[in-house]
């Protein structure tokens, strides 16, 4: 096992750079420009994984993204990942993976059993066993976790950095093989800006793997060359080991980009990934295309591969995955891999090809002494966990539908398989293109095309170098040309071999000897064999979407980019419906699996969401504020001093508005400068009362409807000059409102000639409330602050502290109170004057929850009551209600339902026995212990204690409540079985005459 | 009295000037510093309209830009388009109310003119990789082909609302309201840490 | 989504917020607010709304842009835009 299947020389690695891994805790070494695939298999470790549902082993399948085996547990601790292909994972130095899948270890897996069983788990097995009893599900569910999972993740927080990029560009190419290389240089040489995309780390695409020549040069040295000559123009932007993962709606591209996973760890500042948002005019897809397996007895067992994956492997790599091959074709492109097979030093036991002329790709294969069986299929493969040991062929009866004569055994320890190729019409297809199906070389190619994209090479079923590169050029020119390049035109390309697959005979299933129930598999990294296709058939799942679901062929992390076809021609088959009849399953972005990192990018942790901060946040912070989340703002929730609870900071701050003067920091509350000759009309349509009498120099509390007729917002609004006025909106609703008023004047009525902006943050605003806030203004600012002066809801622009400011007599409190107005840069000195000015009267801050109290003390209604369910007049606004005038929302107003006596409306609430708390968001019912389900009368919207009433007091919505007036219900909490009696009384429960605040 | 009483900052509690970030080859190649203390004027009214267009162009010392997303400059004043009735015109602070006040006075009843000095905070960004920090956050086309010295664009960065200038070739003001400051400083500096970034001293 | 606002060009989705069905218009006040009775051209107006397949006039507002509201044709199968215009403007291309 140790023995290194390393050739002497060769590959696109660094000889001189070891480095070491380890794997299930084996210290191996491989080299840069490895991947941990091929780094595994030239130290001969062929056991990578057990399977998702028989817990079979398996191997390494492939070079690259299209891998539906080989995938590993990689990292450890916070940053381990499961399912990563090995295929694509760069090797460094340290870097730790390990099999999953399996316990306790990939060597003996308890889970294994299964296989001896597996005529017990059919497709649909889960769904056949664990639907009933229902009950049971959540049983099934953790035990069928526990024995299918597929790795796990990291159950620490992700330490690494993710961003996401916003590009625009002229051309976008996806895939940096010749095809695409090509197509970025016709482009850019146009002057385009062409943005190339490759996931690899190296340029070339398949080339890479290949020993081809592009004109005299060996094909790495042309791609090296045009890769300088890119990097070198300005108008070009090449981004290596990024994935095309989505292609949305208007030409928009989402790429992931490995900016980091290819180093031990990213440093504290690079992210390790970076998810790009491109939008480019035109797109040119060059995307390649994958190589099929064949579906035939045992083809999952380690060491049965992708010819051209054993080839890369030679090529790339310098490893030879086995000493001893068996290739089974039926095509061409086989040959190729042979021969460079041969030369990296393999044995080359038989080549097994299912058709039965020899054409002109037999030759220098024979030449080499391999022997090459036509009309022949490997229909078994001999081995276990420790991979091949040989396979069993026969030859084809005359019609090629069953095996006929003896059985030829034969050793190996690899084999290839090739079943021709399949276009990587993902992102065409994500585009909306149309695919069409072509028989002769048994794929479904991009037909139609929906959005400004073209495709070239061999993603279009384009074989050979030499076209790959003509048509690359071609349709790079053609995609500047369309975004506006007018001069565009292909480059020359140099001319180059052009071999293709030949002809290729369909096989889509493997037969086998009579009696025979091998295994053949056609998804393996969902375990879905060819029976289970079949058996989806006969159970009448015949339309393609159906028999995906059903056997989940094509449904794991790979997408099936190497089972579609296969599973779709054996439907067709059992069918009798030509493939394009049958269809084909729909691409879903992403083409590769995209971490939620990257789709979070920097939105997590304290960026989660912004935070937004008033100007006295600072102050805030300095005396001791707890602060609570209010929308985006954070706002002071209560301040607690040293030896006090929470409940102790809150009364206190309560009984000091009520007593003394409190200030609480109102910046949060929207404001929206109004101004023009329509204003006043304007907010006459907008608020259910009128505005257009409004004096200069006051300010009225309005409420705004939705046109539903339920209150959508409220507020004060002042006039500050004719045509001038200053809205204030609830915190909450002051981007809403926005939107709504410029909703109006854009769409409704833009005859009017009002201007709306906000100014919201212009204004530091702070309330000073108390009976002592008077007094303590008086201090600082030279206004006549009086009764007379400054009466009830009276507005004066003014000098305090030293700055210019508004005061507004207006009061949430139901104290005598002001909102001082002042620009945002000297909140901070204004703030600090009063309290300094105000030390004798008592003045301190108070928080959201003081305030809370105060508004439940005097029945104002905030959010809770604000739901979007509530009326006006629910609310108890309906005395100020226009019947004067138009305004949004009115003609709903009169519909029956909003007239009803018995809508629910808005009700103080008193616990009876004066001891209970009434319990948050309770429901009202009549009688508690009465029958489930019980009459909702009604809803708690806000509970607290009040130090001033001492007693426990609520708000709610309750029906009738108008007229049921010390009517005794039940607040009654589902959740907590918290139950309380309580009375029902007016919702103005402290001064109801408000005489405080008018003194 | 006024002039004594100085502007506190959005940013005063973490404002700090120094060199932060990775430590690349070459130093840091972006520059951060807050610009203040400004006079900041929101001005709205119909570009059409002689009273108001001749006014503020009277008071500002430029003409109106009427193409959107274009600056037209006098001296160190710039009038922003926003959207085709709205403007910004930003200058070095004035002193309060006086850069509001010209434009009223010139504008007479046209228009709307409200000062919004206070309402906002302004990141200037400068230096080679300034512009791969704005494409980290805002969905513009940043590309040097594109957003040109003397163009404007409103989009969001990090969820927030923000007007970018580009003022002159690799230097981008970022305007967001005041609350986001913070935020928006604790955003950008951290975006710009890959590459290395210098924090100077706030100038206007 | 790439969405052109009639003002600032073309930008991303994310800076636009949908505002509602462009083909219903809000029905006139009645010459006496005090008679305005419930009626189905109110009703309409409120709660019904269709939901075609195919090309739809739609409001958008560029809520993070120049926040001015305009008017789009998009096809509500495959997103394509045939064309935006400010509100007072007519709305061209599609099948319509």
């Amino acid at each position: 096992m140790s023995r290194s299947y390393r050739t002497a020389e060769g590959g696109r690695i660094d000889r001189s750079k070891p480095l070491s891994f380890t794997f299930d805790d084996v210290r191996y070494t491989g080299f840069q420009g490895d991947t941990l695939a091929s780094a595994l298999l030239a130290n001969g470790v062929k056991l990578i994984a057990r399977s998702f549902k028989y817990h079979r082993p398996r191997g390494i399948m492939s070079a690259g993204p299209e891998e539906p085996c080989g995938m590993v547990q990689l990292r450890e601790g916070a940053r381990t990942e499961p399912n990563i292909r090995a295929t694509q994972v760069e090797l460094f130095d340290g870097l730790v993976a390990s099999s999953q899948n399996r316990w306790p270890s990939v060597k003996w897996d308890v889970n294994s059993i299964n296989n001896l069983f597996n005529r017990m788990l059919p497709a649909g097995f889960y769904y056949k066993t664990f639907m009933w009893p229902k009950a049971m599900w959540m049983t099934y569910e953790e035990v069928i976790r526990h024995a299918a999972g597929m790795g796990r993740s990291a159950d620490q927080p992700d330490p690494d950095r993710y961003e996401h990029m916003h590009a625009y560009c002229d051309v976008l190419v996806a895939g940096g093989g010749p095809a695409g290389l090509m197509a970025a240089k016709s482009a850019a040489d146009s002057g385009a800006r062409v943005i190339l995309v490759d996931e690899n780390p190296e340029l070339g695409g398949y080339l890479r793997g290949r020993n081809q020549k592009v004109g005299a040069k060996s094909a790495m040295d042309w791609v090296a060359s045009v890769h300088v000559e890119l990097e070198a123009m300005e108008n070009v932007t090449i981004l290596s080991r990024t994935t095309v993962a989505s292609y949305y709606d208007h030409n928009m591209l989402v790429l992931n980009e490995h900016t980091g996973d290819h180093l031990p760890t990213a440093d504290g500042w690079t992210p390790r990934q970076r998810n790009w948002k491109v939008w480019a005019k035109q797109v040119v897809l060059a995307t390649g295309s994958i190589e099929r397996p064949l579906v035939f007895g045992n083809n999952d067992v380690p060491g049965v591969m992708l010819t051209n994956a054993i080839q890369a492997y030679a090529n790339q790599y310098g490893v030879t995955p086995g000493r001893n091959a068996v290739v089974f074709t039926n095509n061409d492109s086989a040959y190729e891999a042979v021969l460079d097979m041969h030369d990296a030093g393999m044995r080359i036991a038989a080549v097994v090809d299912n058709r039965t002329i020899e054409t002109a790709a037999t030759k220098p294969v024979r030449e080499r002494g391999i022997p090459v069986f036509h009309n022949h299929v490997v229909f078994n493969v001999r081995g276990n966990k420790h991979g091949v040991k040989g396979v069993e062929i026969m030859a084809l009866n005359e019609a090629g539908d069953h095996v006929a004569g003896s059985i030829i055994k034969m050793d190996c320890d690899v084999v290839g398989m090739s079943g021709g190729w399949t276009p990587t019409v993902h992102l065409f297809s994500q585009s909306r293109g149309k695919l069409r199906w072509m028989e002769d070389i048994t794929t479904f190619v991009p037909d139609v095309s929906f959005q400004q994209e073209r495709s070239a090479g061999a993603c279009k079923a384009t074989w050979g170098l030499n076209s790959c590169l003509k048509e690359g050029a071609k349709a790079g020119a053609e995609a500047a040309k369309a975004a506006g390049f007018d001069t565009a035109k292909p480059v020359s390309s140099p001319k180059s071999s052009d071999d293709g697959m030949g002809e290729i005979r369909a096989m889509w299933r493997v037969p086998q000897p009579p009696h025979s129930h091998l295994k053949r598999f056609v998804d393996f990294q969902d375990d879905v064999a060819a029976s289970d296709v079949e058996l989806a058939i006969r159970e009448g799942y015949t339309s393609i979407e159906h028999t995906k679901r059903y056997t989940t062929l094509g449904m794991g992390t790979d997408q099936g980019k190497t089972s579609n076809v296969n599973g779709l021609a054996i439907v067709s088959e059992e069918l009798d419906k030509p493939i394009p009849e049958v269809g084909h399953t729909t691409f879903r972005p992403p083409y590769t699996a995209v971490t939620m990192g990257a789709i979070t990018g920097t939105e997590r942790g304290h960026h989660f969401s912004p935070t937004r901060r008033s100007a006295l946040h600072e102050w805030h912070k300095q005396a001791g504020a707890t602060f609570v989340p209010a929308g985006m703002w954070m706002r002071p929730q209560y301040y607690q001093q040293p030896g006090e609870s929470m409940w102790d900071a809150i009364y206190r701050e309560t009984l000091n508005v009520r007593t003394k003067v409190g200030m609480f920091d109102v910046s949060p509350l929207g404001k929206i400068d109004i101004q023009g000759p329509d204003s006043a009309e304007f907010l006459n349509r907008c608020y259910i009362n009128g505005f257009g009498k409004l004096p200069v120099g006051k300010c009225r509390y309005g409420v705004m409807l939705r046109e539903d007729g339920m209150v959508f917002d409220d507020g004060t609004t002042s006039r500050l000059s004719e045509n001038h006025f200053m809205m204030t909106t609830t915190t909450a609703k002051a981007g809403p409102v926005l939107q709504h008023l410029e909703y109006l004047l854009d769409v409704i009525w833009p005859e009017l000639n009002v201007h709306v902006v906000s100014v919201t943050e212009e204004w530091c605003g702070m309330a000073v409330a108390g009976p002592n806030s008077r007094e303590l203004l008086a201090r600082c600012t030279d206004a006549d602050i009086s009764n007379e002066g400054l009466p009830f809801m009276g507005v004066a622009e003014v000098d305090i502290c030293g700055v210019p400011g508004r005061i507004y007599r207006i009061s949430f409190s139901g104290e005598l109170a002001y909102e001082v107005g002042v620009s945002s840069d000297w909140g901070p000195h204004v703030w600090s004057t009063l309290m300094e000015k105000g030390q004798d009267l008592g003045v301190a801050p108070y928080g959201t929850e003081a305030m809370s109290i105060m508004r439940i003390e005097k029945g104002h209604v905030v959010g809770a009551e604000l739901n979007g369910r509530t009326t006006a007049d629910d609310l108890g606004f309906g005395g100020m209600t226009s019947t004067k005038k138009a305004f949004i929302g009115q003609r709903s107003i009169t519909k029956p339902a909003f007239l009803e006596t018995d809508r629910k409306q808005l009700t103080g609430l008193k616990s009876v026995d004066g001891k209970t708390k009434i319990p948050r968001g309770a429901q009202i019912v009549a009688d508690p212990k009465g029958r489930i389900p019980m009459e909702q009368l009604g809803e708690v919207t806000a509970n607290c204690y009040s130090p001033n009433l001492k007693e426990f007091i609520g708000l709610a919505i309750v029906k009738g409540a108008r007229d049921r007036k010390g009517d005794r219900l039940w607040a009654f909490s589902p959740l907590t079985k918290e139950c309380c009696e309580v009375e029902l009384c007016s919702p103005h429960m402290y001064d109801p005459e408000g005489e405080r605040l008018r003194g | 009295m006024v002039e004594m009483t100085e502007r506190v900052s959005a940013l005063a509690a973490i404002y700090e000037t120094g060199t932060f970030g990775n430590d690349v080859d070459g130093g840091p190649s972006v520059t951060l510093h807050e610009r203040r203390p400004l006079s900041i004027v929101h001005i709205a009214g119909n570009s059409d309209d002689q009273a108001f267009a001749g006014g503020v162009g009277k008071a500002c010392g430029c003409a109106l830009p009427i193409e959107p997303g274009t600056i037209a400059t006098a001296g160190e004043l710039s009038l922003i388009w926003l959207a085709p009735t709205r403007w910004l015109a930003v200058s070095p602070d004035q002193g309060p109310g006086i850069l509001e006040a010209a434009l009223r006075d010139a504008c007479g009843e046209s228009g709307a003119i409200i000062d919004v000095s206070h309402g906002r905070t302004v990141i200037r960004l400068s230096g080679a990789h300034a512009r791969m920090v704005m494409m980290k956050g805002a969905p513009l086309d940043f590309h040097k082909s594109s957003f040109t010295p003397g163009r404007a664009a409103q989009s969001a960065i990090s969820q927030c609302g923000t007007l970018i200038t580009c003022p002159a070739e690799d230097t981008f003001d970022v305007y967001v309201f005041r609350g986001f400051g913070q935020h928006m400083w604790e955003w950008l500096t951290d975006a710009a840490g890959e590459f290395g970034y210098k924090v100077e001293n706030p100038v206007s | 989504m790439l969405i052109k606002c009639p003002w600032c060009g073309d930008r991303a989705l994310q800076e636009f917020s949908y505002q509602g069905d462009a083909t219903v218009a809000r029905p006139p006040e009645p010459a006496d607010p005090a008679d305005a009775n419930w009626d189905d051209e109110w009703y309409q107006f409120v709660y019904l709304r269709d939901d075609p397949k195919g090309w739809h006039d739609e409001v958008w507002h560029h809520i993070q842009g120049c926040r001015k509201h305009f008017k789009a044709r998009r096809h509500t199968v495959t997103h394509v835009i045939a064309d935006t215009a400010p509100m007072s403007e007519e709305l061209k291309g599609g099948d319509k």
